[in-house]
């Protein structure tokens, strides 16, 4: 069962209802049993539809000049003849900002020809006017990045923003929302955690209540940037408790619903926490720009095929995808799955956690903060941006 | 049931032909103007509880562009197109396109839909593509039975009698419509409703006993078969992803010839022929209790008579 999968979103007078839930039933039945083959197809993807984007935030993976590659409609119309009619959710881009995509609102159509509901992260700097007509039909989780409370913040990170437009056009969405009986869209306000502004966290949730959102999430800067570095929590996180304490208060006052970064475990055990099969090799996929399939964000830039190559039907079932789910059957996850946080559960939202500082830092900063050994947990690999190597 | 005598009378005439004359008589359906199966969609809207779509190995979902080109550079000569398979051809937003396509072609073509999404629109898309006739899966005028049969809702049902009602009206000169019903336990005075049903509507109605499905359904007592199967010979399977196999029933992949886009027409032949020669003898054909496999070799024709 993939937890981030909610086909209680789905319209049930879609006439691919029936044939999302089987599959998703087939998928739920291969995972429980590891099997090597799947005689389901994913019931999410991910499409990196664009690296190009409108702002130029300032711990971007992508410095602002290499923001160019985008996916041409036709290999987009290839994955919807494949996937679409099965696929429960679609997650444009995280890379670049998917309304950037010239095709943004065609693919939105078609979602919704397909019955399929859309999981968007997005700047919000262009979630307005027609875009509106398109994203409300099929909106399920809408998360914009939103790295600070205040104007002189969030102007500050988030470089060519608005902060009131912004704020303007969340809330009309938010209105827009609350006619859609149907789902029960979250709308987000999603923060980048920084030493420069996580106090600012409780603001937010306060922000977010007054805007019309629904959650507030906050995970930890990944540094791309040595001159980055510096602003990563993680390297001493003995204040983030507290203000995690206050945000969660406020959430409860507030009604605000929150995804937060765990507070820190004192010694680095995986006590409490319950080991899994992570669902991503069942469940999940992401196609690249170029048509790369990738198991996982965090590929290391081995891909197991392209669509420009061979139906995904083949690379879901593909010499990859097989090894990285006998592995699991096998007992010793493999491929890059070996001590992955995806492989544990915690009890409950925010339960203390084991941390990887390492994996947070660039490698410069990696070797200056003398954290060359990799920690034999690796719990940020739960939410790493996608990753960009081995891309041509 | 009524209308099952013809068909009995027709696989008796089978069983008795020696081996060499049903031989012979499978050879002579390879000659005639191939029919293909042509899967448009392998996903479906409802869940029939004769259809053996939960054994299936994994295709995708829709057959593409790409693959449509390939199919269309495949057929032969006088090729009749069925779009069928295991999944609702209707769910397939291009099936409007291959249409039109094939009637370039000259190729006449049909499609059998559990007529859900037979919608006002969507009829008159696909008699303006140039369809030559709807076969609509109904299997019951009574809701609580048809309900028990697809897995479906009573407002589903509704649905679908609505669209036939439509199509009843605007059916164009020359369209053929007939209404299909698969014989799974309803009771005699429902096939007389259905009987009445499309003679009121100048529907064709077919009836059709349930079979074993290549041995992967449950609840039909029909002994399978040994001999050259008429089906085979006569019809072409092509899954949504182009591969082509030796009939929709073949659900694990076990009985594949190829894909079109590797394998000549006359390739195909060649293996159907060889195939034929121990069509009882393996998997899924030595398990299959389809009436038509013997039907259509003793007639000689796929049109064989009408009614189980």
């Amino acid at each position: 069962m993939d937890p981030y999968i909610d086909t209680a979103a789905l319209d049930p007078g879609s006439p691919y209802h029936r044939a999302k839930l089987d599959n998703l039933a087939t998928c739920d039945r291969a995972h429980a049993d590891l099997a090597e083959r799947v005689e389901g197809l994913p019931s999410k993807i991910v499409v990196q539809t664009t690296d190009r984007c409108n702002l130029d935030c300032v711990m971007c993976q992508l410095p602002r000049g290499s923001k160019r590659a985008r996916m041409d409609w036709e290999l987009f119309e290839r994955i919807a003849d494949q996937l679409l009619p099965t696929l429960v959710e679609l997650h444009p881009t995280n890379v670049g900002e998917p309304l950037c995509w010239p095709w943004f609102d065609r693919m939105c159509e078609i979602l919704e020809h397909y019955g399929v509901v859309l999981d968007l992260t997005t700047n919000g700097t262009l979630l307005r006017g027609s875009h509106l007509d398109h994203v409300v039909p099929i909106a399920r989780d809408v998360k914009v990045s939103f790295d600070g409370a205040t104007a002189a913040t969030f102007e500050r990170i988030r470089r060519g923003a608005s902060f009131h437009e912004v704020c303007a056009n969340i809330c009309q969405f938010a209105t827009r929302l609350t006619d859609v009986e149907l789902r029960r869209p979250i709308l987000a306000l999603q923060m980048t955690l920084m030493r420069s502004n996580y106090r600012e966290l409780p603001a937010l949730v306060r922000l977010a209540s007054e805007l019309g959102a629904t959650r507030v999430k906050a995970y930890h800067l990944f540094s791309f940037d040595p001159a980055l570095d510096d602003e990563c929590l993680v390297l001493d996180l003995a204040a983030w408790p507290e203000v995690l304490a206050l945000a969660e208060e406020l959430g409860r006052e507030l009604g605000i619903e929150l995804q937060l970064a765990e507070p820190e475990r004192p010694e680095p055990t995986c006590d409490g926490l319950a080991p899994v099969a992570c669902h991503l090799p069942w469940h999940e996929s992401w196609i690249d720009v170029d048509g790369a399939v990738l198991p996982c964000h965090s590929h290391g830039g081995d891909s197991a095929g392209s669509l420009r190559e061979q139906d995904f039907s083949a690379i879901w079932n593909g010499a990859l995808y097989r090894r990285i789910r006998g592995a699991f059957r096998a007992g010793r996850p493999g491929w890059h799955c070996g001590g992955c946080g995806m492989n544990l559960d915690k009890a409950r939202e925010h339960d203390p956690v084991p941390y990887d500082p390492e994996s947070f830092l660039s490698p410069a900063g990696r070797t200056r903060a003398g954290l060359d050994e990799p920690s034999p947990v690796r719990w940020s690999a739960r939410m790493r941006p996608f990753d960009l190597t081995g891309r041509r | 049931m009524e209308g099952t005598s013809d068909i009995d009378v027709l696989r008796a005439r089978a069983e008795a032909l020696s081996p060499e004359e049903q031989i012979r008589a499978a050879h002579a359906l390879l000659e005639r103007p191939p029919l293909f199966d042509l899967e448009a969609a392998s996903a479906c809207n409802l869940r029939c509880r004769f259809c053996p779509r939960e054994h299936r190995r994994l295709w995708p979902p829709l057959m593409s562009l790409t693959t449509f080109a390939a199919v269309r550079a495949f057929m032969p000569e006088g090729a009749v197109v069925m779009f069928s398979g295991l999944g609702e051809p209707l769910l397939n937003p291009r099936l409007e396109t291959y249409v039109a396509a094939l009637k370039e072609d000259g190729v006449s073509s049909c499609a059998i839909t559990n007529g859900l999404l037979l919608d006002e629109d969507r009829q008159m898309a696909l008699m303006d593509a140039g369809i030559d006739q709807f076969q609509i899966s109904l299997h019951s005028l009574d809701p609580p039975a048809w309900v028990e049969i697809t897995g479906g809702r009573a407002e589903e049902h509704r649905r679908v009698l609505g669209h036939l009602d439509r199509l009843a009206e605007q059916r164009r000169p020359g369209l053929r419509v007939q209404v299909n019903a698969v014989l799974v336990g309803q009771v005699e005075e429902d096939v007389g409703e259905l009987e009445r049903y499309a003679s009121e509507r100048r529907f064709d109605l077919y009836l059709r006993r349930v079979h074993s499905r290549g041995g992967t359904a449950a609840g039909s007592s029909l002994p399978a078969g040994t001999l050259p199967c008429g089906i085979l010979a006569s019809v072409t399977f092509i899954a949504c992803d182009g591969v082509i196999h030796v009939c929709s029933n073949d659900v694990e992949g076990i009985a594949v010839a190829g894909s079109v886009d590797g394998l000549s027409w006359e390739e195909l032949v060649d293996w159907k022929r060889g195939r034929l020669a121990s069509a009882g003898g393996a998997a899924p054909c030595s398990s299959c209790s389809d009436d038509y496999r013997w039907a259509i070799l003793a007639h000689g024709s796929v049109d064989v008579p009408r009614g189980a």
